[in-house]
């Protein structure tokens, strides 16, 4: 009797911690998954997908110490699927932009990262992340929204943390570089108007 | 770097789920862990559902399973409680049609063998008896009940008849047996109630309070008499018969082993000797039977054999137990050269399944009287099986009644009769005489019974005289003690 009890209080475990998971995680899974695919339906869908997903890992006897990275990684790799489902093109390309960049490491530290950072406003970078490319918002958004270090997101993309540091690097360059471009643009349109 | 990331932080928390969008998804994973619980446990999966659904609906759920898994068990209690509790109803009770129309229909459908429809017709008959009686010894047999209980005790014999004459259909011995059974409890049952009559005018309160058993007595008088009479009337084999009296025997032997230890001693002589009783009665008959099959030639040489163990006098004894072994020797010795012939049954295998018979029923008695408590409580085991007396204690009964009469008759004589009784003494003296006499010359001739009964009338005469006489003086003391003698005369005048 005392045995069963046991048991069952596990299994109650199981769904409490689940779905105390559930609560805790569902808002910044669902605003991950929105800022990345920027339809809110199909984000709602990801999520629930991905609640599911594990589930079925739970039931299937496995045992879930942190269920955050867990629901990180499922989530990533259905945002992943969504991607290649429909936007196969963009991809290609997306890889293409990586593959040209690859040469640069002057700027590999978390330092310049920071210092590149510090230069970029915000508000306006928030506004800018969903004409990236999803390789670089995936890492912004990770690192940024929902405030993962780099080793976290290293973890979670299956890539190396210098990769995650240059990724980052290179995407806050390109939207200082876009921030720029937009401002000149502003600027000379400003000036022709003169 | 941190006003970055802070407003970043901040813009993105602008985004998220509306509550009704939030709400949905949480339906939707619940009900996907609901469809998909935990390995085997569906209750595990109800338990997530409780957070979802407001809280005055929580407990109606809960009450709800709470209430179909006890709904379940009580359904189970009710369906095994009441029979149960039917079980002890009487007549007029509200779970007594219960017991009668569904337990003991039940257990009709459950008896088989027209055999076990017998015994469970006759069973539920005692039943009906035991239930009256329960009625009248509290007060409460009402003249409805009786005629109800006599009903169905008529239903009963009815159906246990009908069943005795389907078993005569394919087995005529068979059902012969069944009849004795029959016949015998319904002599017990008949012999109960006279005894709870016997009881209840003895006791005179309950008579007036209620009414007592005696139309249901009557009923089943009837029945026993009809049913001995069907039973003398069919044939039965003796090699079936000796067969289900061993049976039976065992029965009683382990039965009464079982209960030994809990009776008194009293009892257990009693029983025991009804045992011996039953067991002189078959070894009686066996010897009968086997007489008449080893020299069924001559069957008056048989005869001759059983009457030779009638050996006059009181040595009868002896040259019983002599006869008996001599003649089983002889038994043994034939039965290997004659052929067991298959003749018609000669008057000594009738004899014999005359004895078995009884034997039969005598068991059967006994029976019911170790299983049934109310029967030891109505009854005495003398009314039900009375002692038969072996031939040593027929001689020594004899032997005593004719001492006692000599006794009784030399105190008679001792007396000193008046005018008024002279003759009556004379005559009563001179009849117990012929009696006497015929009785010696009965002994002499081995007719032990015969000279038991003419004592039997001689003992009672001599009684009846001495309490004629037993105010005269004595002729002796008058002689010794005069004065003494002379006052009693005077008071007795």
């Amino acid at each position: 009797m005392q045995a069963r009890d046991s048991k069952d209080s596990i299994k109650g475990n199981h769904e409490e911690r689940f779905l105390k998971a559930f609560e805790e995680y569902s808002d910044a899974l669902f605003r991950h998954a929105f800022l990345r695919i920027s339809d809110r339906e199909r984000a709602i869908d990801v999520v629930h997908d991905t609640y599911t997903k594990v589930w079925s890992y739970v039931r299937s006897g496995h045992e879930i110490e942190t269920f955050r990275p867990f629901l990180y990684k499922v989530l990533n790799n259905l945002i992943i699927d969504e991607y290649r489902k429909t936007k196969e093109a963009s991809l290609d390309a997306l890889l293409e932009i990586d593959g040209v960049d690859e040469g640069s490491f002057d700027d590999l530290t978390s330092n310049t990262v920071e210092s590149l950072a510090a230069t970029l406003d915000g508000k306006q970078v928030f506004s800018m992340i969903g004409e990236l490319p999803d390789v670089y918002k995936e890492v912004i958004i990770l690192r940024f929204v929902d405030e993962l270090g780099p080793k976290e997101i290293s973890k979670l993309i299956e890539e190396s943390e210098n990769v995650v540091s240059v990724r980052l690097h290179r995407a806050l360059r390109l939207l200082r570089e876009r921030i720029e471009a937009r401002e000149k643009e502003i600027e000379s349109a400003r000036t022709k108007k003169k | 770097m941190k006003r970055f990331s802070e407003q970043f932080k901040k813009q993105s928390e602008n985004i998220h789920m509306r509550v009704s969008e939030k709400a949905q998804l949480r339906e939707r994973v619940v009900s996907y862990m609901e469809y998909h619980p935990m390995a085997k446990t569906a209750k595990a999966a109800s338990v997530p559902s409780e957070v979802i659904v407001s809280e005055p609906f929580r407990v109606i759920t809960f009450n709800k399973i709470y209430f179909r898994s006890f709904a379940g068990a009580f359904a189970m209690l009710f369906i095994i409680g009441v029979p149960f509790v039917a079980e002890r109803a009487v007549p007029g009770d509200v779970l007594y049609p219960v017991k009668v129309e569904f337990n003991e229909e039940l257990r009709s459908t459950l008896a088989l063998s027209p055999y076990a429809k017998v015994a469970w017709e006759t069973q539920r008959l005692e039943r009906r008896i035991s239930e009256a009686r329960l009625l009248a010894s509290e007060g409460k047999l009402t003249q409805e009940a009786e005629t109800k209980v006599a009903e169905a005790v008529k239903t009963h014999t009815d159906a246990a008849q009908r069943e005795i004459a389907t078993i005569r259909e394919s087995d005529s011995d068979e059902a012969a047996i069944a009849e004795i059974a029959f016949a015998s409890a319904l002599a017990v049952q008949s012999e109960v109630l006279k005894g709870h009559i016997q009881k209840d005018t003895q006791e005179l309160d309950t008579v007036e309070t209620g009414r007592s058993v005696v139309a249901l007595a009557e009923v089943v008088a009837q029945a026993r008499s009809l049913a001995e009479a069907s039973q003398t009337g069919s044939a039965l084999s003796y090699e079936k018969l000796l067969g289900r009296v061993e049976w039976e025997s065992t029965r009683i032997y382990e039965l009464f082993t079982s209960v030994k230890k809990d009776a008194s001693t009293n009892e257990v002589a009693n029983v025991e000797r009804r045992l011996e009783d039953i067991e002189r009665k078959i070894t009686e008959a066996i010897a009968l039977k086997e007489g008449t099959t080893v020299v069924d030639s001559t069957e008056m040489t048989a005869r001759a054999m059983t009457m030779a163990r009638r050996v006059p006098t009181e040595e009868v004894i002896q040259t019983e137990v002599v006869a008996t072994s001599s003649s089983e020797e002889i038994t043994e010795a034939v039965t290997e050269e004659v052929a067991v012939s298959t003749e018609e049954t000669t008057k000594a295998e009738k004899e014999a399944i005359r004895i078995l018979r009884s034997a039969l029923t005598d068991i059967q008695k006994l029976l019911n009287y170790l299983t049934h408590i109310d029967v030891r409580q109505n009854v005495s085991i003398e009314d039900l099986v009375p002692v038969i007396p072996t031939i040593e204690e027929q001689v020594a009964e004899v032997m005593r009644l004719l001492n006692e009469t000599l006794a009784l008759q030399a105190q008679i004589g001792a007396k000193d009769i008046n005018q008024k009784l002279a003759l009556k003494v004379s005559n009563g003296q001179e009849s117990i005489e012929i009696n006497v006499t015929a009785a010696v010359a009965a002994m002499e001739v081995g007719d032990v019974e015969g000279a038991q009964a003419l004592l039997i009338e001689a003992h009672a005469f001599a009684t009846e005289l001495t309490a004629l006489t037993a105010q005269e003086p004595d002729k002796a003391l008058v002689e010794l003690t005069p004065q003494k003698s002379t006052t009693t005369q005077e008071e007795t005048e």
